[in-house]
C-alpha cells in the first residue's frame, strides 16, 4: 500500500538532514500521523524499517504520535474535536474547516553529530526547500 | 579527534509538502489552459469507465476532452474509451493509486493538446487514491448501490476530500438494500459541501445533470483566470 511511498518520503527527508547537518547516525525520529492522514501506523513502521536499512539508521527508534481531527466552524467559529468523522459543528450544525489531523509531520530527530557542528547549522537543511 | 554528541533537531515539516507543491503547479497550469481536471475515484467495478463513456457521449461533440486511465495492469478501459475520446493508459504496475508524476507522463503522451476537460480515472480503490493530489480541480467519488450505504463512514478520507458524490447503478436499487438518502446523509456529515448525483450510466439516467455540473465547474475555473 502507499505507506511505502510515505516511508520513502520520510527517508529522503532524513537523508537530506543528514547530509546538511553533519549527522552520523539517527537515534530517534519523531513523526505525527494525523487520524485522517491515510497512513496506517503499523504498515508505516513495517515499510520504514524494511526500506531504511542504511547504516545511519541502525538502531534508530521511531516514535509515532497520532494527532486527532479538529475543525473550526465556518459560521460560529467554534473549534471542536471531530468525533466519528462528523464535520458538522456540534453547536450550530454548520460546515467546518479542518484544522488538524490530516497531515504527516516529521516533528524532530535526535542524532549523533560531530561535536564541532555549530548550533546555527541547525537550520541549514531547511534552506533548499524554503527557497523553492 | 572529533567527538560525537547527541543533538535534537526540530524539523516540523510536512512530509507531503514537495508532492503538494507539484500538484498545485499542475493545477495552476490546467487553470491557465482552461482545462477542468477531474479525478474519478471509486472501488473496483463501481462504474467509473461506464460513467466516463456516458459523459463523453454527451459532451465530446461540444468540448475538447481526453482521459487518462489508471489501471494496475491492463489497458482494457482505455480501449473502451478510445472510440469516444483520446485515451491514454497509465499502468501503475501494481501500485494502488496514481501519482502526479504518472499523470504528467500521461499529459505528455496526449501530446499537450488543448483541452476543455481532462478526466483521470484512478485505480479502483477507496483508500490510497484519497491521499494523492493529482492537481485536479474536481475530485468525484462514485459509490455503487451494490456496495452498501455504509461506505462513507468506513472510508471517510475519500469522501472528505471529494467535491462530488455520484451514486451509480441506480437501476439496481429495487434489488439491493441501499438507502440513497442515508448514504448521502452519511457522506455529508463527513463533507457537508458534497454535490450529490444519482446516475444509471447504462440507461443514461441522471447523466445530463452531472454534465451540467461539469460545465458549471469549468466555467468557474474560467472565471477565475
Ligand atoms: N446495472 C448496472 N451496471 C452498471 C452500471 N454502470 C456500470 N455497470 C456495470 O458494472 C461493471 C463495472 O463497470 P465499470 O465501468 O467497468 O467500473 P469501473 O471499474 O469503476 O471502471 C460493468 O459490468 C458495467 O457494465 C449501471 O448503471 N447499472
Ligand atoms: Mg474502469
Ligand atoms: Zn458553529
Amino acid at each position: 500500500m502507499h505507506e511505502r511511498s510515505v516511508a520513502l518520503a520520510v527517508l529522503r527527508q532524513l537523508d537530506h538532514i543528514r547530509e546538511s547537518s553533519g549527522v552520523r547516525r539517527f537515534v530517534r525520529v519523531t513523526l505525527e500521523l494525523g487520524e485522517l492522514s491515510g497512513v496506517e501506523p503499523s504498515q508505516f513502521v513495517e515499510a520504514f524499517f524494511e526500506l531504511g536499512t542504511q547504516e545511519w539508521l541502525s538502531g534508530v527508534e521511531l516514535e509515532l504520535r497520532q494527532t486527532p481531527l479538529s475543525a473550526k466552524c465556518r459560521s460560529c467559529g467554534s473549534m471542536f474535536p471531530v468525533e466519528s468523522y462528523t464535520f458538522l459543528c456540534p453547536l450550530c450544525g454548520s460546515t467546518s474547516d479542518l484544522i488538524d489531523g490530516d497531515k504527516i509531520t516529521l516533528v524532530s530527530v535526535e542524532a549523533k553529530v560531530d561535536a564541532d557542528q555549530s548550533e546555527d547549522d541547525n537550520a541549514a537543511f531547511l534552506a533548499p526547500l524554503n527557497s523553492r | 579527534m572529533m567527538s560525537r554528541t547527541i543533538r535534537t533537531i526540530v524539523v516540523k515539516r510536512d512530509v507531503y509538502e514537495s508532492l503538494r507543491i507539484d500538484a498545485g503547479e499542475q493545477r495552476k497550469r490546467w487553470s491557465e489552459q482552461g482545462t477542468l481536471a477531474v479525478n474519478v475515484l471509486s472501488s473496483p467495478g463501481a462504474g467509473k469507465t461506464t460513467l466516463l463513456q456516458a459523459t463523453a457521449r454527451r459532451l465530446a461533440s461540444r468540448y475538447r476532452m481526453a482521459v487518462l486511465v489508471g489501471d494496475l495492469e491492463t489497458d482494457r478501459d482505455a480501449q473502451r474509451l478510445a472510440p469516444l475520446l483520446p485515451a491514454v493508459q497509465l499502468t501503475t504496475g501494481g501500485a494502488c493509486h496514481l501519482d502526479i508524476a504518472l499523470v504528467r507522463r500521461g499529459v505528455e503522451a496526449l501530446g499537450n493538446i488543448p483541452l476543455d476537460f481532462l478526466f483521470i480515472e484512478n485505480v479502483g480503490n477507496l483508500v490510497c487514491p484519497a491521499s494523492h493530489d493529482l492537481g485536479e480541480h474536481l475530485r468525484v467519488v462514485l459509490l455503487s448501490t451494490t456496495e452498501g450505504d455504509d461506505k462513507p463512514a468506513k472510508y471517510p478520507k475519500i469522501f472528505r476530500t471529494s467535491q462530488a458524490l455520484v451514486i451509480t447503478k441506480t437501476d439496481l436499487i429495487p434489488f439491493v438494500p441501499f438507502d440513497v438518502a442515508a448514504a448521502e446523509r452519511e457522506a455529508r456529515k463527513i463533507q457537508p459541501e458534497l454535490a450529490c448525483f444519482q446516475i444509471c450510466a447504462l440507461r443514461d439516467e441522471g447523466v445530463g445533470e452531472w454534465c451540467k455540473y461539469l460545465e458549471e465547474q469549468r466555467n468557474r475555473i474560467l472565471s477565475m483566470k
